[in-house]
């Protein structure tokens, strides 16, 4: 069985992204689908993250201090506070 | 929705590609707007972090132009290894239509007419004319 497909990012984008940085001149476009990959996994996973929070505190609703939360616990994710 | 040209420091990835990851990550979930948004920001600040990194990875080799390894090297020292076996799987795949592409193009170039034929053909067209042209020249 195929692993579930996450949403795909539009390139496009994510390229302009890479671009808007002054110091980067010349990204391949493998380089841009292998970073809009790793980018959905890290929606996938800081998602995941914050809804521990949400279900300890007996919420169904994953709400934004819960992002909070897992940024702050989180070494990877320092570079979000 | 595109927005009209403005400031490159607006970009982010669009609302509704964020929002379909989230469904598909924590389908019977709700999740609210303010929350949803922080994600849209967040994804923003991974890509500037990863291609910054990616870059400096870049510069310090050789090479001009940021390959997929870089961007690799730059998970792994950015702590995000733990993708990197999914994201080898994406490069893979890549490669592999690259390599189907160029072979399908190389069939293609070599289904038409091979170069000898072509010269003959042009040789014979050649005679024609000479010999269209004498009897012109006859009959003026």
């Amino acid at each position: 069985p195929s692993p579930a497909r996450l949403a795909r990012l539009p390139l496009a984008r994510v390229k302009a992204l890479v671009k808007a940085d002054p110091d980067v001149t010349l990204a391949s476009q493998e380089a841009v689908f292998v970073l809009a990959r790793a980018t959905e996994l890290f929606v996938e996973t800081i998602a995941k993250d914050a809804y521990v929070y949400a279900q300890q505190g007996k919420r169904k609703t994953l709400q934004r201090k819960d992002l909070d939360n897992a940024i702050e616990a989180i070494d990877e994710f320092a570079f979000l506070e | 929705m595109a927005s009209s040209s403005g400031n490159d420091d607006d970009l982010t990835i669009p609302r509704a590609a964020i929002n379909k990851m989230i469904k598909e990550t924590l389908p019977n979930v709700r999740v609210a707007n303010d929350a949803r948004e922080l994600v849209v920001n967040c994804c923003t600040e991974f890509i500037h972090l990863i291609s910054s990194e990616a870059n400096e990875i870049c510069n310090k080799s050789e090479k001009k132009t940021i390959s997929p390894e870089h961007v690799i090297q730059a998970l792994e020292s950015l702590g995000f290894g733990s993708y990197i076996s999914e994201v080898k799987d994406v490069l893979q795949e890549c490669k592999t239509v690259a390599l189907k592409r160029r072979k399908a193009s190389s069939r293609l170039e070599n289904l038409g007419i091979p170069e000898e034929e072509l010269l003959r053909q042009q040789q014979e067209l050649f005679a024609q004319v000479s010999e269209a042209m004498l009897v012109l020249m006859r009959l003026e």
